[in-house]
């Protein structure tokens, strides 16, 4: 590897050249200004036809009275306030949504998008709360308008992106994180067959929108250019974010980047390409396996050109099932060969600047067929497909994505008057030199509006005033809401007395739709229990939008029910959260809830801390009180660590403890419980759960109101309950109580052997394992009937299995693990020739009978091939050294065809004295009678099989040594 | 922080909050649970880890106990009134066995239902340990997921062995016969008997011979529930459908049960579903219910002959439930019994002396009780509690038998009296609260001429629901309350005389 850094330089582009130099948008003075039918064709998006509010379609849309407080959702959400001036007074009756800040725009959103939205914003993104421009205008003159403020807004652009690959891992990672952590909340499920959600945000066509890069750079912090909050963040990493923004443009096709050789074959490691004759050879965009034209046993050989401006530190990694490799200037890099299912292998380089050749060969031998090659350069967090930065030949750059589209300065200059005098910089921030564009626009202000006319008028309505004015799609129930709520401010503007906390509050709620996930005063968030008689048939229906909504929300740990899996409630919250956190979690954002897939996105300081006091106010103080202590605090502290742990009440049972994970259920963490939740808060949900969270499964402590534990503090339970919050207080500081973090549990075989039927990783379900005195180990597979692993010194390590539920396989504890032959050792064959049956055991009819312990405890194992006699299957530890195994087994008579399977490997080698090498890593030796073993191909790779055919009794024995 | 506290706190209050406590009944007035029937914690070697997974009785004095590590120990001494750690002896009778949780005692061997299959174990050249471990039943599948239990129950009157398994999870049947109850005939044939099964926490029978399990709160179970095993019939959680073609004698799949409905609705749809026998209210009752045993001392054991003890692990409790037979199914009343056992109840078992064996454990799983593991035997004094003995419903009521005359007087005030009822949801998702609730009216309390029992008649009773009955003011003539003055009984059918 220390080889690659002498590699030349070549090449003296920098990373910014890639994109459009400034010079050149200069030089093309000309923009072809194509007629709508020119156009590239802009992908359209699904939704409703008018703007959709999500709190007020939920809420709303059906009202027949009291029609003005969901017409103030619209004049905030709308942001009709931005032109018409609000009377005095009014403010605090509405949530503005500021409009997306412009300032780069052309740095995230395509040209052609820009310019195809302009022309129809509901068109293009049905849904959407932006409204239609230049609708009073004669066609051509809308077109020209729309392109010069499309020339103007791609002008802003300071760097042009690049197409990036993603392979199919990333796209099905974004999809299980769009619909996990909580984007579907808002957004629908967008997996096909979803049920449509009336009110869900729709989304357009991202792909359509944005690059790769720009999307994962939204994704990342919504807020820099959505200041409003409407578009919470995520607080997504970087990896995540570009995971999702590959599943938005998972259908994008991007131009050949990479030239490939095609073979055919069956191999067991990748052989040697450039000596072979392609099938096929061609180009593809990217690492694309499809290019092969049969399903399986064939292999590939991409190869491209990396161009870097100065030297980097990369990881590169292959993910691959079956084999892969990958080199840089014929350096190899990574070597993940050989047959092996989907997995991934990463190896770091550095490489100097300039022109780089990639060579990626891949090969397939039967089954699942994966391959994606991947970069991280230094400094970044988030793997790419190395595919993005590879071109065709040697001195080809990138291709730019906003290559098609030539800036015209002079049609940009003409779109910028636009965008001031046309309304456009009433509602969208767009800053020249720090210096935000003005609006030149002077609408009436909200006192003087006429209802029914002007921008919500119909083009056809004849009530749309002056021509400049943009239109809104609204439904019918919007235009009578928002002609409520302008009737409403308009009467006694100055008298209007302020809102009460609590309709502050739920405007808060409804504006950044906080009922999505939650609810509260019983509006909003899911109830799946929810029943009512809807259609008065006197049985209970199921509320319907519960119905809906219920699926988009998963946990991690489906016995935990509905408690598991839903947002909490936020009945209470006020009096149930620390202001400061309250605070946090508004402003910050937090994944508290281990257990709940969906996070608190982080909302913007701004939009949401005045919650904070209005919540603190309606929220009733809990009636409850910390006991001051009793003791000196220290030994109370200890005495709340005891409690706290498995000795005590065994809260670490189900609650983390400082990220380390509890056996049982995975509770919010006890280390953030004092710095979250207030202590009268504490103190009565300890002593009585229920009273909190109706149906939590948060048992009571206290009985009756007693502890069980006499011993501590006196038994005295509001003394036991402060002594655990004292010693919580010391957050992430506390000692950790007892029963945090395993202890490791070592099966030692001392005199005799040690028996452990568990589930045992490479020896199944069923699995036997022994450990014998003198360290050497087995795992027998009583499935299969056959002696899975060998290996050597300690034998198993039972915590596992014994200190949480029981879950999962436990590996050997000990070294030099040898894997033996897979599936059933014994088989009735024809002749040496037929091949090894694939049935299982018991589907051969196979029986296991058990075993015995002899005198030394050492068990042997029994089984039925064909009819009742027992083989019987003595595994005896051969003492020494590198102690080995000698397996000796007795077969019943009558067993005429049948055949015994020794080993399967990759390379079986003759030795002396009728031993065989396996694999390199073994020695072993077979008899039985006067049979000859036989080593033969077989389908996972060679075969070493012997006769085991007897008229009476024979006895078999296989050696092994290592 | 800490200190900011001290300054602002005016007054400690003590225990103020056990009076509002929603499942927590009243402080014990008068006598306790433990006057009537005492536990005696039986000490345990330091190095044994007796999570007892089941418990079986030996000829001369000796117990067997099973335990979800895997060992079977043999105990000597675990009768004796003053049980000390130089008087019980434990003897590891098997080891390296996975999760037992079935232990039955037959001819000289020890039958142990592990996860994967059910043993034999014997001793062939006594020297008090296992040396034969003959696999017995394996007619099921294991995958690995650690909700794969597999309970054992004690023989039925045909010698049959009966396994219930758990579900592969608690949505799923990935596995053959997960979520089954299977026979095992002593040939060791495997009998599919009955679906539905969810995830069980104990099996056993009652005195008629008949098999009852507990399941646990979850998919299609809105609460822990106790069940009656009826071959051929399915008792509610449709993941088990897919091995009806591995059971050709269980004949066609029932319809699968509408998610969101309810027990009485989909009972008269499916003939095949039987009704829960009894709910155990969450978390009135328990959260987590688990082991059965049957009093079957003939009174040794006290007034509740025959009537089944029920185990729940999270509260560390038992629990009584007293049946009957309303339209040909089992239907009854649960009952609080004893509550602080040591660990997590899970596995129990009673002698022919009327000593009832309680084992527990709480890894996994929390309890209420905080040992790790325990061993306990309760005993009855000798004295009778005053509680009510069983609900019996009638068309517009129910009768309550008390185990002594009680005080005309109140028992005989419709005031001494409220009631509640509800239902669960019937559902795919996970557990269900109480819903559909009603308050019916107590309008008469009749006593009877004994003064034994009191006639309810309640406007009116609501099929299908569970009729929570509290009898906060009735006194008994010494004019003490009841002991436990709740009762929850699951009325499916209301009886037609």
């Amino acid at each position: 590897m220390k080889s690659l850094c002498t590699l030349a330089l070549a090449c003296v582009l920098t990373s910014s050249l890639w994109a459009a130099a400034p010079e050149e948008k200069a030089r093309t003075s000309r923009a072809i200004v194509p007629k709508p039918t020119d156009a590239p064709k802009v992908p359209v998006g699904k939704g409703p036809d008018h703007a959709l509010v999500a709190a007020y379609e939920r809420f709303h849309a059906a009202k027949t009275s009291g029609l003005d407080e969901g017409g103030r959702l619209l004049l905030g959400d709308l942001n009709c306030t931005s032109c018409h001036a609000v009377p005095g007074g009014l403010g605090d009756w509405v949530n503005v949504k500021k409009a997306p800040l412009l300032t780069t725009v052309g740095d995230r959103v395509r040209p052609e998008w820009i310019r195809a939205y302009l022309m129809g914003p509901q068109h293009i993104k049905p849904g959407t709360t932006m409204p239609d421009l230049f609708v009073d205008l004669a066609r051509n003159d809308k077109i020209h308008r729309v392109e010069a403020l499309t020339h103007f807004l791609a002008s802003t652009a300071t760097e042009a992106q690049t197409d990036a690959f993603f392979d199919g891992g990333a796209i099905k990672r974004g999809e299980t994180q769009f619909h996990e952590l909580g984007c579907a909340a808002c957004h629908n499920s967008q997996k096909s067959g979803a049920k449509p959600v009336p009110f869900a945000v729709p989304l357009g066509v991202p792909a359509a929108k944005y690059t790769h890069a720009s999307l994962a750079a939204f994704l990342r912090d919504p807020l820099q250019v959505r200041p409003s909050g409407r578009m919470p963040g995520l607080n997504l990493n970087e990896q995540d974010a570009s995971d999702i923004a590959a599943y938005f443009l998972k259908g994008t096709k991007a131009d050949p980047n990479l030239n490939y050789t095609y073979y055919e074959g069956k191999w067991e490691r990748l052989p040697k390409f450039d000596q072979m004759k392609p099938v096929a050879s061609g180009t593809s965009a990217g690492f694309d396996v499809s290019v092969a034209k049969q399903k399986n046993n064939f292999g590939l050989r991409f190869e491209a050109y990396l161009t870097l401006t100065k030297e980097e530190r990369c990881v590169f990694r292959l993910k691959s099932d079956d084999g892969a490799k990958l080199y840089i200037d014929d350096i190899l890099i990574c070597d993940y060969d050989g047959i092996h299912p989907a997995g991934e292998k990463e190896a770091k380089a550095s490489l100097k600047p300039g022109v780089h050749r990639v060579v990626v060969e891949y090969f397939d031998a039967g089954g699942q067929v994966e391959l994606a090659a991947d970069v991280r350069f230094a400094g970044k967090q988030a793997w790419q497909s190395l595919a993005t930065f590879l071109t065709l030949t040697a001195d080809a750059k990138p291709k730019s994505t906003q290559s098609e589209f030539k800036i015209d300065p002079k049609l940009a200059i003409e779109g910028k008057r636009i965008f001031e005098n046309s309304g456009c910089a009433s509602c969208h921030e767009l800053k020249q030199n720090d210096k935000k564009l003005a609006s030149t626009l002077k609408p009436p202000a909200l006192k003087d509006l006429r209802l029914g006319e002007g921008c919500i008028a119909s083009a056809e309505s004849g009530k749309r005033g002056a021509s400049a004015v943009p239109r809104y799609a609204l439904s019918p129930g919007q235009q009578k809401s928002l002609d409520a709520a302008i009737t409403w401010a308009k009467a006694s503007a100055d008298s209007k007395p302020q809102p009460s906390a609590k309709q502050r509050m739920a405007h808060t709620f409804a504006a950044l739709n906080c009922y999505a996930c939650h609810q509260r005063d019983g509006v909003g968030g899911v109830d799946p229990n929810k029943t009512e008689d809807l259609d008065d048939d006197g049985v209970p229906d199921r509320d319907p939008t519960s119905e809906l909504l219920s699926p988009l929300f998963v946990g991690t740990t489906p016995e935990m029910g509905d408690e598991g899996r839903l947002p909490p409630r936020l009945d209470g919250v006020g009096a149930k959260l620390t202001e400061a956190y309250l605070k946090h979690v508004l402003d910050k954002g937090s994944k508290d809830r281990p257990y709940v897939k969906t996070m608190m996105p982080r909302f913007g300081g701004g939009n949401v801390l005045p919650l904070v006091p209005l919540l603190a106010q309606l929220d009733k103080p809990i009636d409850a009180k910390l006991a001051p202590l009793a003791g000196p605090e220290a030994r109370t502290k200890a005495d709340g660590r005891m409690l706290v742990g498995t000795k005590g009440f065994g809260c670490v049972k189900c609650h983390m403890f400082d990220k380390q994970k509890a056996e049982g259920i995975q509770g919010i963490d006890l280390t953030i419980v004092t710095k979250r939740v207030r202590p009268e808060w504490f103190v009565k949900y300890v002593m009585d759960p229920q009273s909190l969270r109706p149906g939590t499964r948060m048992p009571t402590i206290f009985p009756s109101g007693v502890s069980p534990l006499k011993e501590t503090l006196g038994g005295d339970p509001a003394q036991q309950v402060a002594a655990m919050w004292s010693f919580l207080s010391d957050g992430n500081k506390a000692a950790v109580p007892i029963g945090v973090g395993g202890q490791p549990i070592e099966l030692v075989a001392d005199k005799e052997p040690v028996i452990y039927r568990n589930f045992i990783q490479g020896a199944g379900v069923r699995a036997i394992g022994v450990g014998y005195p003198q360290k050497v180990n087995l795992a027998f597979d009583a499935d299969e009937l056959r002696p899975a692993l060998l290996w050597h010194g300690a034998f198993i390590d039972a915590a596992k299995h014994w200190t949480g539920r029981g879950s999962g396989f436990q590996g050997p504890l000990g070294d030099e693990v040898l894997t033996l032959a897979p599936g059933p050792n014994f088989a009735k064959l024809k002749d040496d020739k037929e091949p090894w049956p694939t049935k299982t055991a018991r589907e051969l009819g196979y029986r296991f009978l058990g075993y015995t312990l002899n005198e030394s405890r050492r068990p042997i194992f029994e089984y039925s091939l064909i009819g009742d006699n027992a083989v019987v299957d003595d595994c005896q530890p051969v003492a020494g050294k590198r102690p080995g195994m000698l397996r000796k087994i007795s077969l019943p008579s009558g067993n005429a065809g049948l055949w015994f399977r020794a080993a399967v490997a990759k390379s079986i080698k003759p030795l002396a004295d009728d031993w065989y090498e396996i694999d390199g890593l073994y020695r072993m030796r077979v008899t039985c009678g006067e049979s000859r073993p036989v080593v033969r191909s077989g389908s996972q790779g060679q075969e070493l099989i012997i006769s085991a055919t007897a008229t009476k009794g024979v006895t078999l024995t296989q050696e092994f040594a290592w | 922080m800490q200190r900011l506290f001290f300054l602002s706190l005016l007054l400690a209050l003590a225990t103020p909050f056990a009076a509002r406590a929603a499942d927590a009944p009243k402080p014990p007035a008068g006598p306790t649970e433990a006057d009537y029937y005492p536990l005696t914690t039986l000490p345990l070697p330091k190095d044994v880890v007796l999570e007892i997974g089941a418990i079986e009785l030996l000829p001369k004095d000796r117990i067997a106990f099973s335990t979800r590590r895997g060992d079977i120990y043999l105990v000597d001494g675990a009768y004796d009134p003053q049980p000390s750690a130089d008087k019980l002896k434990f003897t590891l009778f098997a080891s390296g066995l996975h999760e037992v949780l079935g232990l039955v005692y037959r001819d000289g061997a020890l039958y142990a239902t592990q996860r994967g299959e059910m043993t034999k174990l014997t001793d062939k050249d006594g020297d008090g340990r296992a040396d034969e471990f003959r696999t017995f039943a394996d007619g099921w599948g294991i995958n690995g997921d650690y909700h794969e239990y597999a309970f054992g129950s004690a023989p039925d009157k045909n010698g049959d062995m009966w396994v219930v398994l758990c579900l592969t999870g608690s949505f799923n049947s990935a596995s053959k016969f997960r979520g089954w109850a299977l026979r095992i005939t002593p040939e060791g044939k495997v009998i599919p008997t009955t679906s539905g099964i969810r995830s069980p926490g104990g099996i056993g029978l009652n005195a008629e011979g008949e098999m009852f399990y507990t399941d646990n709160q979850g998919p299609w179970n809105g609460s822990c529930v106790l069940k009656h095993l009826v071959p051929g019939k399915f008792v509610g959680h449709p993941a088990s459908f897919a091995w009806y073609g591995d059971a050709p004698k269980m004949g066609k799949v029932p319809q699968e049960p509408e998610s969101g409905s309810r027990w009485a609705a989909e009972l008269k749809k499916i003939p095949e579903l039987v009704p829960p026998a009894c709910w155990f209210p969450y978390p009135k009752m328990g959260q987590s219910a688990s082991g059965i045993v049957c009093d079957l001392s003939g009174g040794k054991f006290g007034p509740f002959a025959e009537q089944l003890f029920v185990g729940d692990q999270s509260h560390s409790t038992i629990m009584r439930v007293a049946l009957e037979k309303v339209n040909g199914a089992y239907q009854g009343a649960c009952f609080p019994f004893r509550q602080g056992f040591a660990s997590g109840t899970l596995a129990m078992r009673e002698d022919a002396e009327g000593r009832m064996f309680v084992g527990g454990t709480n890894r996994g799983w929390g309890s209420r009780g905080t040992a790790p593991f325990a061993l306990e035997r309760m005993q009855w004094t000798g004295k009778t509690p005053f509680e009510v003995h069983h609900m019996k419903a009638l068309p517009d009521g129910f009768e309550l038998v008390f185990t002594e005359p009680v005080d005309p007087k109140t028992a005989g005030d419709v005031k001494s009296y409220f009631m509640k009822t509800y239902t669960y949801i019937y559902q795919s998702s996970y557990g269900s609260p109480e819903v559909d609730h009603t308050e019916p009216a107590i309008t008469k309390a009749e006593v009877s001429q004994d003064g034994k029992s009191v006639r309810l008649t309640i406007d009116k009773l609501v099929e299908g629901h569970v009729h929570e009955l509290t009898m906060a003011g009735v006194r008994n003539q010494a004019a003490l309350p009841l002991l436990h003055a709740e009762a929850y009984y699951t009325l499916n059918y209301i009886p037609k005389k």
